[in-house]
């Protein structure tokens, strides 16, 4: 088994020394930032959420843990993780570690990771280049509400990556990154209270939870400078767009990306023409992680005859039809593509589509392993891309 | 409150029989009375963690311990007396505390017309009085002094001061958030499992409040109260502790040889 470095510099305050060890590295972790009784009321205010969410959903706990993951914009819509967001050390720590004096919220989420439920791994990535602003100086604070041991689903970098540059956003289900023989990652276990800084470049992922009995909860909030303007044109797809009510190039409305800070008066305004990075790898026609929705309900449309000059329904409008849902099957047993024997597989694939699109629609939540879409492309997608590719199905 | 401890009304109708009140009109004289008879005639113990497999209880082991009156820790208590409250009609809710951080431990919060209320029968010293879940709200019970603080919107403090003892002193934190009984899951296993989680797979703990005098075991030691002021004895051999609890449990009839064993003691 492969052996990782783990870090082992932790510190107490934000000072130079801290602030070396970040623009050295990519990441600091800052010891006991967070007093302790506030994240053991986030477990408690996660668990009422969880909870709430499940049956609004007409689901038992155990079946809406197995398929969901993420809950979004928590400080929206509930008062203690608006409290938490505002804990004035984490503020003051983005406001030092961005050496900005005004910094302003992207978004805020939580990823579980329990030992007995959803316990993946998230692929390599960088934050920024899945951000629809101008300003990678950004950060990330990584705020675990309880322990997480270097088994535990810790956070891992590679250290100094935030120097390489800016890449494209990575596609989780079409083309993760493998970095897994380099020997500068770095597992960061951190105790109740210690917050991490990641910086927007730095590569990072968190592996598998294998820590019984633990569920690894953390908190996690996004932040730009707030002088950063709206970029729709390089991550127009992320779900924080929605939130925005301002036009390209301007900076981001207040109500949803709460400021902390007086923002300064610009005269000397950045190029709004920078491009950053390339955007979403899209030369793959039929599926991609960031339109994986839309791309699935074009196969459907495919796979079911549908006629493709008439404007194509929602996913989950679609798989929500029990004879859309049963033409799919069919089709793809007569093509080969799927078994008889794999039958209630394939119900329970489209029952857990159906779940993660309705999570995110109430409740902003979801499997953020994407893991029911890339079964389908895997599983089913693919199949029939290859098929139409080689013109064997003309539909 | 909905877990899977719920008690029928059989259930609930043999409690009352054992408790053998009259009034069970829910309201604050009738929940004072509950406690102190529940208090009085069900001991707080650890024995039954002791004698079986090193594993969490199931809802209906509880359910069978407290009806026998062998007892049992606060994962066996609490939830088993907020199930009994509701069936009374008392709305009750589970919430969490923590001891220097770390969720080890139930409390119960009643609601009674416009009114909160904070009991907990299962602590190591449980409380005889409910507290209005207030700051500063002071009672005291068999030598012990205990406060409520508010310290945060949904946070509560409980302190504790031993009669002619020095200052308060924090003995948990809780929240006044209702949870379901398996949020606990992890927290009871950890106390079944994991010897160093608190003291209960180390040493023997057998408490009951008669005449709202402390009775406990703790140990090989008897500590009683008179008036509040606490007595120890060491018990002489293990004879004598096992014929002090025949005598003073006598309906409970431990396993206590399976305690002896589990906890080496010879």
């Amino acid at each position: 088994m492969r052996i990782y470095e783990t870090n082992n510099m932790f510190f107490d305050e934000c000072n130079d020394v801290s602030f070396s060890f970040y623009t050295e590295n990519g990441y600091v972790v800052i010891r006991n930032l967070i007093e302790q009784f506030m994240l053991n009321t986030s477990t408690v205010e996660l668990d009422v959420l969880r909870r709430k969410f499940a049956e609004e959903m007409g689901l038992t706990l155990n079946e809406y843990d197995l398929r969901i993951c993420q809950w979004r914009d928590l400080w929206m819509h509930n008062q203690h993780f608006d409290d938490l967001l505002r804990t004035k050390r984490m503020i003051h720590c983005v406001k030092f570690f961005m050496e900005m004096d005004s910094v302003q919220l992207l978004h805020d989420h939580i990823i579980r990771k329990p030992f007995s439920a959803l316990n993946e791994t998230l692929p390599w990535h960088q934050d920024f280049p899945f951000w629809p602003v101008d300003t990678p100086n950004s950060l990330s604070c990584w705020v675990p509400m309880n322990d997480v041991s270097d088994t535990g689903g810790c956070l891992e970098v590679i250290k100094k990556s935030h120097k390489w540059g800016i890449s494209p956003p990575v596609d989780f289900i079409m083309n993760p990154m493998d970095f897994s023989s380099r020997e500068d990652i770095v597992r960061i276990p951190v105790k109740q209270g210690d917050i991490v800084i990641l910086n927007s470049l730095t590569w990072h992922r968190s592996n598998a939870n294998e820590d019984k009995g633990t569920n690894r909860p953390a908190y996690i909030a996004l932040w730009v400078p707030s002088i950063a303007r709206y970029r729709p044109d390089l991550a127009g797809w992320h779900p924080v767009n929605e939130h925005v009510s301002v036009e390209a190039g301007q900076y981001l409305n207040e109500d949803k990306f709460p400021i902390f800070g007086r923002r300064p008066d610009l005269t000397d305004l950045q190029d709004l023409e920078e491009e950053f990075h390339s955007g979403p790898d899209q030369s793959n026609k039929v599926m991609n992680m960031f339109e994986a929705a839309p791309k699935i309900a074009l196969q459907i449309y495919r796979i079911t005859g549908r006629d493709l000059a008439k404007p194509i329904e929602s996913l989950p409008e679609l798989i929500q039809d029990p004879t859309t849902v049963g033409l799919i099957f069919e089709n793809s047993l007569e093509k080969g593509i799927l078994l008889e024997n794999q039958k209630d597989w394939f119900y329970d694939l489209i029952e857990s589509m159906l779940v993660n699109s309705a999570a995110f629609h109430q409740h902003r939540a979801r499997n953020i392993y994407n893991d029911a879409y890339a079964q389908w492309w895997f599983n089913i997608g693919s199949k029939w891309a290859d098929l139409w590719q080689s013109g064997e199905d003309s539909n | 409150m909905s877990n899977c401890l719920k008690m029928t009304q059989e259930d609930s109708s043999q409690f009352k029989s054992i408790l053998g009140i009259s009034d069970w009109t829910p309201n604050e004289d009738t929940l004072r009375t509950i406690i102190a008879q529940t208090l009085r005639t069900i001991p707080f113990t650890n024995i039954m963690m002791l004698t079986r497999d090193r594993r969490p209880p199931s809802c209906e082991e509880i359910l069978t311990d407290m009806l026998s009156m062998k007892g049992g820790p606060c994962g066996h208590y609490n939830p088993f007396m907020a199930s009994f409250l509701t069936t009374l009609g008392f709305d009750c809710s589970l919430v969490p505390a923590w001891m220097n951080s770390v969720l080890c431990h139930i409390a119960i919060i009643v609601k009674l017309a416009n009114k909160k209320f904070w009991i907990d029968c299962g602590n190591g010293h449980p409380y005889l009085s409910p507290l209005e879940l207030r700051d500063g709200i002071t009672a005291s019970h068999a030598g012990l002094v205990y406060r409520i603080v508010k310290c945060g919107e949904k946070k509560y403090q409980l302190f504790h001061k031993h009669s002619g003892q020095g200052d308060f002193e924090v003995n948990y934190e809780f929240m006044d958030q209702p949870v379901e009984f398996d949020f606990f899951d992890q927290m009871v296993k950890s106390h079944y499992m994991e010897e160093d989680f608190g003291p209960f797979l180390t040493g023997l703990r057998l408490i009951m409040f008669p005449n709202d005098e402390l009775f406990a075991i703790r140990n090989k030691e008897l500590l009683t109260t008179e008036k509040g002021a606490l007595k120890k004895h060491k018990f002489g051999d293990l004879r004598e502790l096992t014929e002090t609890i025949e005598s003073k449990f006598a309906n409970a009839r431990y396993p206590m040889d399976g305690v002896f064993e589990s906890l080496g003691w010879t």
